[in-house]
């Protein structure tokens, strides 16, 4: 299980997206957060030595490397196979959501979402992995 | 010719005398007409006209024909007796739809307008909704929707920050506005992070381009599986200064969405150019 002490990565290219999860977070205890702003930043703070992030929770639609081209590469690098990774997206179509689950996302949140719903797909995402 | 041009509906009083130079000239006008996307509907009004030659028949059914290739439709109507009775037995009747019953036609095509509209309001009506109260952490009431004239010149606006995103479809091309006074998006934005700013800056514009982002996304789910419209991502563009003034000149029909919130009033635009 995960502890409030788990370092999350948030990944989105929108600062205010960023600020809104990071926000959520603190509210639920979480103080270990650092923030990238596209799927290639985010991939070299993932692959960083000694990065050891908990928890990645990025966007799909960004410059530089999407949510999902991101997943792709961490679920095909045995380093990070079960990095728990969730995708917080305004993409909710049913192709997409498939898409996700598919390559192996950990857990989808659809924007908008609730504090709530954003802790209930944590536990589902750390579930997984456990 | 008197052309006059009402929404999606096209009347076209035709002349007296209906020979081949007038034939012609309708062929290449008809051509030009179809370049006006908004039109569905070309009703031809025979009330003045007394003769019609043979040799125009060619003419007017190909004119019939580019018009309904288009996907347009034509209607031919206030024949007089002697007109209406040449048409039948020369069987054209048809290719020109002569009918004595003009609203039949305009009602339907209204209709079909009135229902684009409400599948439009729906979807944005509720992702608005549940986007200020969970993301923005503001609750808000919907008022009544409105459809703005677009002949209206002297729209004035206490608009501060707006975001904007294109819409195109294989139904109608369009754009989807967020727009909000200085005041109110301050409030929206001190209840989304609990800071307290005075004056609009990058990160509330930033802000302001994610609500509008999330209501789109969530809309566009809704549409595209109810609709079938087949919308695709799309990035907003973020206009911020005094006094926006907000005028959708380009597009045949605005429908704003006025939301209340408890620092006041905010609104969604919806403007679209029907296709079909």
């Amino acid at each position: 299980m995960f502890s409030t002490s788990t370092k999350i990565l948030i990944i989105d290219d929108m600062k205010t997206m960023r600020k809104i999860v990071a926000k959520a977070l603190k509210d639920l205890g979480f103080e270990n957060i650092t923030e990238s702003e596209d799927g290639l930043k985010g991939w070299e703070a993932i692959s960083a030595p000694n990065a050891d992030y908990g928890l990645v929770i990025s966007d799909w639609n960004m410059p530089n490397g999407s949510g999902i081209d991101l997943l792709k590469k961490v679920r095909t690098d045995s380093r990070f196979a079960k990095l728990p990774f969730m995708l917080v997206t305004a993409e909710s179509e049913k192709a997409q959501v498939l898409e996700a689950l598919t390559v192996g996302v950990s857990a989808y949140v659809i924007k908008p979402f609730s504090m709530q719903t954003l802790q209930i797909k944590m536990v589902e995402a750390f579930k997984k992995v456990a | 010719m008197n052309i006059q041009t009402n929404g999606s509906i096209m009347s076209i009083e035709l002349p007296e005398n209906l020979d081949n130079e007038f034939a012609d000239l309708l062929q290449l006008k008809a051509k030009d007409w179809l370049s006006i996307t908004t039109v569905e509907l070309y009703a031809f009004n025979f009330n003045k006209t007394t003769t019609c030659k043979q040799s125009t028949y060619r003419s007017l059914i190909t004119v019939s024909q580019i018009i309904r290739k288009a996907g347009r439709q034509i209607v031919s109507h206030n024949l007089d007796p002697e007109l209406n009775q040449q048409f039948k037995l020369a069987g054209i009747s048809d290719a020109l739809n002569v009918s004595t019953d003009l609203d039949s036609y305009t009602n339907k095509v209204n209709q079909k307008k009135s229902g684009l509209d409400v599948q439009m309001i729906n979807p944005f009506l509720e992702a608005t909704l549940m986007t200020l109260e969970q993301t923005a952490n503001t609750k808000c009431e919907a008022q009544k929707p409105q459809l703005i004239d677009l002949n209206e010149k002297s729209r004035t606006d206490d608009i501060s920050i707006a975001g904007v995103i294109s819409l195109t479809t294989e139904q109608f091309n369009g754009s989807i506005t967020l727009a909000f006074p200085e005041v109110v998006f301050l409030k929206i934005y001190e209840s989304m992070f609990g800071e307290s700013v005075d004056k609009i800056n990058e990160e509330i514009e930033d802000a302001a381009g994610e609500l509008l982002n999330i209501i789109y996304g969530s809309a566009k789910t809704k549409l595209n599986e109810q609709c079938n419209f087949k919308l695709a991502p799309a990035l907003p563009t973020i206009l911020s200064g005094e006094k926006i003034k907000i005028r959708q000149t380009t597009y045949q029909k605005v429908i704003v969405l006025p939301f209340k919130t408890a620092f006041g009033f905010f609104r969604v635009e919806i403007s679209f150019d029907p296709q079909k």
